[in-house]
C-alpha cells in the first residue's frame, strides 16, 4: 500500500477544491492523497502553524491572490520549514515568473491549464 | 733831251693814272683847300650826278649835293685841312642825283706842298649802301627776336655751362626767379636749381642728346624759396662758344593742382583697392567696354585687371543663365541714366568656374551731366547664396527630421498603447487561463465520470427496458461527444491565450550572432515538415537562393524562426488555397531568398499563392486580422512577427502582393545589435 500524502492547496478561486477533488477522486478514495485546503495565504499560514492530520508535506499554491501572495507564502512558509517542498500553480507562466518563483525556494513551477496527469507524477517525484 | 724825255714820262705816268682811276670801282677825287675838285673818277661822277669826271674840275659838293649835305661834307674837309688829320672809313649818308640815298664809307686824306702846307685832299669813297642795309637788317630782326622773347609767357635764358653764366634773360624769367636787371650777368644757374645731384642729372642729359624737353624739375627763387618749374632746353652755339637755350614755365599751381587730384585718386583708389577681395569695383564707357577695374578682379574672376580692361560688360556673362539674357537691358538702363541699377548675374571666372555677383551700377556724368559711362560695384555672392541655399536645405532637413521625430514620437505613442494594450492582453489571457483550467479540466473530469457511468449503467442495463436502455446509451454518448466538443474548443482557447501571450510578452531574450541562411533553412524544414504533417498530400516546389556570404546577423533565433516558419506557413497556405481554385497546370512555388545589405540583412520570402486582397493589405500587421478562414488562424501571427522584427531587432518588415499572382515579403534586419 502506498504511504500517504498530506497536500495543502492554496487558491482564492473556490472552485479549486472541487477541481481538485474530482480530478484526485480516486487517489483521494484510496487515501494516497489527502487535500486540505486554504484560500488566501493568510489562512494556509494558519493552517500550517495550527497542524493538520497528517502533517502537510507539499503546498500548491497559486501566485496571484488577494493579501499575500504566493511569492510571500513561499518566501514565509520557506523560512519555518525550509524542507517542505512548495510548488507554484499560476497562469502566468513567463520566464520572469518562473525565475523568481525558483530563485525563492520552489520546488516546482506549474502552469494553467494544470495538467494533471502530470501535476501526479511530479507531486509523486517531489514528496519522495 | 732829258727835258723833253722828263715831260713825256710825266705825261705818260699821267696817263697810266687817269686809266686806272677810271677803272677803279670806288670813288676817288682830289680836291684843293678850298673844296673844289681837282680830279674825279667816273664812279666819283656817278654818285655825284655829273655828266662827265672833266664836268666836276673846279666845282664843289655844293655844285651837286643838297646844301644841308654839301655843308656837312664841308665841315669833315675843313677839319681835315685844318687838322692835316685824316678821316678814315667814315660812313656817310650822300644822296645821289636820282634822289637815291647810299652809303659811303669815306676816307680822307690831305696832302701837303713843298712847305709842307695843306694844299688839299685826296678822298676814297665807298658805296656800302648794300652793307647798311644787310646791317640795319639784321638790328631790326634783333629788335623782333628781343620783343618776342620779352613778350612771351615762358621764362627764356641763355647761360653758359658748365656753371650755367646767365648770358640772356628775359623780364618772365627775372620775374619767376625774382632777379634784378641788374644782377643778371652775376646769375649763376647752378645757384637755382633745388638739388644739385637734379641739375647733374639734366645736365648729362642735355650734352647726352642735345636738348631736354618738359622736364619737371624744382628750381630756386632768389631768395631760397623752392618752386616747380617745367624746363625745355636746346645747346647752340652762341658767340662762338656752347651755350644752352632755356624755356622755362613756372607750374607751381599746376603741380598743386595735380597733386591734389592725384591725392584724391591716391584716396579712392586706395578706398576702391582695399574693398575685400570679393568685391569688384568697375567703370565702363558709354558703349559699355571696361576702362577700370579693381585689382580684386584677379581673386574673384582669376583675370588680371589689365585683361579685363577694354572688355564688353556681357563679355564674361554665359548666355545660360537667365538675368545674363537682361544685362544688355541693365546697361543701357544705367546709361540712360538710371541710379543704383542692382540685379544678381552670373559670370563666368577664366577657368570656366561660374561666381553669382550681386551687382550695382551708377551712371557717370561729365560737367555739362551727359552720360559718359557707368561705374559699379560687383560683390560675389556665390559662397553667400550657397551658404544661404545650404541655410535652406538644413532647414528643410531639420523640418523633415522634425516630421520623422514626429512621425517616431506617433509611433511611440502608438507602440506605448500596444504596449499598455499588450499588458492588457497579457492580464486578460492570464484571468481567461483560470476559467480556462476549469474549462478543461472539468470537461475532461466530466468525460471520465461518463466514461464511469456507462460502465455502470452496463452492469445494471438488464434491468431497463430496451427503450430506456436505449435513451441512456444514447444520452451518454450525446454527453461524451459534447464534452469532447467543449475540451476541444477549449483547448483552441488555450492556444490563442498562449499566442496573445507570446505576442504580448515581447521577449528581451539576448540577441547572439547567427548564420542567417542557417535560420532560413532550419525554419524552412520546420514548416515544411509540420505542413506535411496536417496534411500529407501538400506539394510545394521550393527554390533556395542564399546568397553564401550573407554571413551572420545578431538576433534572437527563436524568435526570427518563429517569424520565417510564420512567413512560411502562410506561404503554403496560400499556395494550397490557389491550387484548389486552379488546374494541373499550376506549379505551386515558394522562393526564399537572402541578401547582404551591408549593415542590414534581406531574407525575401515569394510565393505564388492566391495573394493578398487589395482591401486587406493596410490591415496586415493588426492583431487578431485574418484573411484565413474562422478557426485557421489566430490573426497574430504577422502582427507578432513584425513586432518581433521591427520593435524586438530594429529591423523593417514590408511585402507586397497582387491577387492571384503572388505576395513577397521582405525581412531587413540589422546585422548589430547596437545598430
Amino acid at each position: 500500500m502506498m504511504a500517504t500524502i498530506s497536500i495543502l492547496v492554496v487558491d482564492d478561486e473556490p472552485d479549486v477544491v472541487s477541481l481538485f477533488e474530482r480530478r484526485f477522486r480516486r487517489e483521494i478514495r484510496r487515501r494516497h492523497f489527502v487535500m486540505h485546503y486554504a484560500n488566501c495565504g493568510e489562512a494556509a499560514l494558519a493552517l500550517l502553524n495550527t497542524g493538520t492530520d497528517p502533517e502537510v508535506m507539499l503546498i500548491l499554491s497559486d501566485i496571484n491572490m488577494p493579501g499575500i501572495s504566493g511569492f510571500d507564502l513561499l518566501k514565509k512558509a520557506k523560512e519555518r520549514w525550509p524542507s517542505l517542498p512548495i510548488a507554484m500553480i499560476t497562469a502566468y507562466g513567463d520566464p520572469g515568473s518562473y525565475g523568481r518563483a525558483m530563485a525563492a525556494g520552489a520546488s516546482d513551477f506549474v502552469t494553467k491549464p494544470i495538467d494533471f496527469s502530470l501535476l501526479r507524477e511530479k507531486i509523486r517525484g517531489l514528496v519522495s | 733831251m732829258p727835258a723833253r724825255g722828263e715831260a713825256q714820262a710825266v705825261r705818260d705816268t699821267d696817263a697810266l693814272l687817269r686809266t686806272v682811276l677810271e677803272a677803279w670801282p670806288d670813288l676817288v677825287y682830289v680836291k684843293d683847300n678850298k673844296h673844289r675838285f681837282v680830279v674825279a673818277n667816273t664812279a666819283t661822277a656817278r654818285i655825284m650826278g655829273a655828266n662827265s669826271p672833266e664836268e666836276m674840275v673846279g666845282r664843289t659838293d655844293f655844285d651837286y649835293y643838297p646844301r644841308q649835305l654839301a655843308e656837312c661834307f664841308a665841315a669833315t674837309e675843313r677839319e681835315v685841312i685844318a687838322s692835316g688829320q685824316g678821316k678814315i672809313d667814315v660812313e656817310e649818308l650822300a644822296e645821289t642825283a636820282g634822289g637815291q640815298q647810299a652809303w659811303i664809307s669815306s676816307t680822307k686824306i690831305p696832302f701837303f706842298d713843298a712847305n709842307g702846307a695843306v694844299c688839299g685832299l685826296v678822298g676814297i669813297g665807298r658805296d656800302i649802301t648794300d652793307r647798311k642795309r644787310a646791317e640795319q637788317a639784321l638790328v631790326d630782326q634783333q629788335d623782333l627776336l628781343r620783343s618776342v622773347l620779352e613778350s612771351s609767357p615762358l621764362a627764356v635764358a641763355i647761360t653758359r655751362p658748365p656753371e650755367g653764366q646767365l648770358v640772356f634773360a628775359n623780364s618772365r624769367l627775372l620775374e619767376i626767379f625774382q632777379l634784378a636787371a641788374e644782377d643778371v650777368s652775376k646769375v649763376r644757374s647752378a645757384d637755382h636749381y633745388a638739388s644739385h645731384e637734379e641739375r647733374n642729372r639734366l645736365l648729362d642729359r642735355t650734352r647726352a642728346e642735345g636738348r631736354l624737353d618738359d622736364e619737371e624739375v624744382r628750381m630756386k627763387r632768389a631768395d631760397g624759396s623752392v618752386f616747380w618749374a617745367r624746363m625745355s632746353v636746346r645747346t647752340f652755339t652762341f658767340e662762338d662758344a656752347p651755350a644752352f637755350l632755356a624755356w622755362i614755365d613756372d607750374i607751381s599751381e599746376e603741380r598743386a593742382a595735380k597733386e591734389a587730384l592725384h591725392q584724391s585718386e591716391q584716396f579712392f583708389r586706395g578706398l576702391v583697392e582695399s574693398l575685400k577681395d570679393e568685391y569688384v569695383f568697375y567703370a565702363a564707357d558709354a558703349d559699355g567696354f571696361a576702362s577700370y577695374v579693381s585689382p580684386s578682379v584677379e581673386t574673384v574672376l582669376g583675370y588680371t585687371a589689365d585683361e579685363i580692361v577694354g572688355m564688353h560688360a556681357t563679355a564674361l556673362a554665359p548666355p545660360d543663365c537667365p538675368t545674363n539674357a537682361r544685362l544688355d537691358e541693365f546697361l543701357a538702363r544705367t546709361l540712360a541714366g538710371e541710379l543704383l541699377l542692382s540685379y544678381l548675374n552670373e559670370v563666368r571666372t577664366k577657368n570656366g568656374e561660374r561666381r553669382l555677383m550681386q551687382t550695382l551700377d551708377i551712371p557717370i556724368r561729365d560737367s555739362a551731366g551727359q552720360v559718359i559711362g557707368l561705374q559699379g560695384v560687383a560683390h560675389d555672392v556665390t559662397e553667400q547664396e550657397a551658404k544661404a541655399k545650404e541655410l535652406r536645405q538644413a532647414k528643410e532637413r531639420a523640418e523633415l527630421a522634425a516630421a520623422e521625430l514626429r512621425r517616431a514620437q506617433a509611433e511611440l505613442v502608438a507602440a506605448e498603447k500596444r504596449s499598455s494594450l499588450g499588458q492588457l492582453t497579457a492580464g486578460v489571457a492570464h484571468e481567461i487561463k483560470n476559467p480556462l483550467n476549469f474549462i478543461n479540466n472539468f470537461a475532461e473530469t466530466s468525460q471520465e465520470l461518463v466514461e464511469e457511468l456507462a460502465e455502470s449503467f452496463q452492469t445494471v442495463n438488464d434491468k431497463f427496458d430496451s427503450d430506456a436502455r436505449d435513451d441512456v446509451t444514447d444520452t451518454l454518448q450525446t454527453l461524451t461527444e459534447d464534452l469532447q466538443t467543449i475540451a476541444r474548443h477549449g483547448q483552441r482557447a488555450d492556444q490563442i491565450v498562449k499566442s496573445m501571450l507570446m505576442h504580448a510578452r515581447g521577449d528581451l531574450a539576448e540577441r547572439v550572432e547567427t548564420s542567417v541562411n542557417g535560420l532560413v533553412e532550419e525554419a524552412l524544414g520546420l514548416a515544411y515538415h509540420g505542413e506535411r504533417a496536417r496534411d500529407p498530400t501538400f506539394r510545394v516546389t521550393t527554390e533556395q537562393d542564399l546568397q553564401e556570404d550573407v554571413g551572420e546577423a545578431d538576433v534572437v533565433p527563436q524568435e526570427i524562426t518563429r517569424v520565417l516558419v510564420n512567413l512560411f506557413s502562410n506561404a503554403f497556405f496560400a499556395v494550397r488555397d490557389r491550387a484548389q481554385g486552379e488546374g494541373n497546370t499550376y506549379i505551386p512555388t515558394l522562393r526564399v531568398a537572402t541578401r547582404d545589405l551591408g549593415a542590414m540583412v534581406a531574407i525575401r520570402v515569394w510565393d505564388n499563392g492566391r495573394g493578398i486582397p487589395a482591401d486587406a493589405q493596410a490591415q496586415l500587421f493588426t492583431p487578431f486580422f485574418t484573411t484565413k478562414p474562422t478557426g485557421q488562424g489566430t490573426g497574430l501571427g504577422l502582427s507578432m512577427s513584425h513586432d518581433i522584427v521591427v520593435q524586438h531587432h530594429g529591423g523593417k518588415m514590408y511585402f507586397r502582393s497582387e491577387p492571384n499572382q503572388f505576395t513577397e515579403f521582405v525581412v531587413e534586419l540589422p546585422r548589430r545589435a547596437d545598430a
